[in-house]
């Protein structure tokens, strides 16, 4: 399987996944509180956007500029949207960490692309590409973990 | 000096938050929500960045295992202290525990193996554990 074909399923099963979730909680939104709403705007898109920037840098090979605006409006995006299901109180808390995941994913994806950055030794850029196959999918561990964590939660 | 014995002030950190968290558990009953919630991000957070450092100055070949290990030890980190409070706290301590644990080998590659660094972050971990402690005497 080819390298950018394996990505974009990674990517899709992960807009899936931050979908579904979603939907299950604009059916439950009635039942939480002010408190259960901030820390799941706050978990839910901080992970998902920083994810989701993290496979964007890997999949288009657009300066980091570029890149950078495009991922920090998508997870903003994700942020304002998780938040918006409860107050205003979780809409901030969901956009400042959605923006600061994206942030961070595209940071940590130029590193991954290009070690030179951090001053890593020459010897990355022989596996650059398995590199990014091992990150895309350890990231998306980390986000049905999470997701796992959080559809728990409505049953504690 | 301090570059040949990283192990042991890896596992001098370890120590110390083991004792923090029997310290908070004995008096967990009369902190809030609110401090729990600043204590799992503060210790979750600043274990995840001591321990991604002192990983990457140990093993500066291996890049990717060093990254998933310190997220993996930043998120139990946050949850272990978040637990002690209740399922939100955990989750907090959990997120953020990741992401510091994310950034930290890159900080610490990026930083060319400088002694300086190295103290100053240790100085900043033992700092939070004592505004921890603190902070959780006088609540």
């Amino acid at each position: 399987m080819n390298i950018s074909q394996f990505l974009f399923v990674l990517f899709c099963l992960n807009g899936v996944i931050g979908l579904l979730f979603y939907v299950v909680m604009y059916k439950k939104r009635k039942l939480f509180t002010d408190r259960f709403g901030m820390v799941m705007a706050m978990v839910g898109s901080g992970i998902l956007s920083f994810n989701l920037a993290m496979m964007l840098f890997f999949m288009f090979p657009f300066n980091l500029g570029t890149l950078a605006i495009i991922s920090t409006m998508v997870g903003g995006g994700i942020g304002i949207l998780y938040g918006a299901l409860t107050r205003f109180q979780s809409l901030l808390a969901g956009f400042s960490q959605g923006s600061l995941g994206a942030i961070m994913g595209t940071m940590f994806g130029a590193v991954v692309e290009n070690p030179a950055l951090c001053g890593l030794p020459a010897a990355y850029f022989i596996d650059v590409e398995q590199h990014m196959m091992l990150f895309s999918l350890f990231g998306t561990g980390l986000v049905i973990s999470t997701f796992g964590l959080l559809f728990y939660s409505l049953r504690v | 000096m301090i570059m040949g014995n990283l192990g042991f002030l890896l596992y001098g950190n370890l120590v110390l938050i083991v004792i923090l968290y029997l310290y908070l558990y004995k008096i967990r009953k009369i902190i809030g929500f609110q401090l729990g919630m600043n204590i799992s991000m503060l210790v979750g957070g600043f274990g995840a960045i001591a321990t991604g450092v002192l990983l990457i100055y140990q093993f500066p070949l291996k890049f990717v295992i060093v990254t998933m290990i310190t997220a993996v030890i930043g998120m139990l980190i946050g949850a272990i202290f978040g637990a002690l409070f209740d399922y939100q706290t955990l989750l907090t301590g959990y997120i953020n525990g990741l992401m510091m644990g994310m950034m930290a080998p890159m900080v610490g590659a990026a930083a060319n193996n400088s002694v300086l660094f190295l103290l100053f972050i240790e100085v900043v971990f033992l700092f939070s554990l004592v505004l921890v402690f603190l902070s959780a005497k006088n609540t």
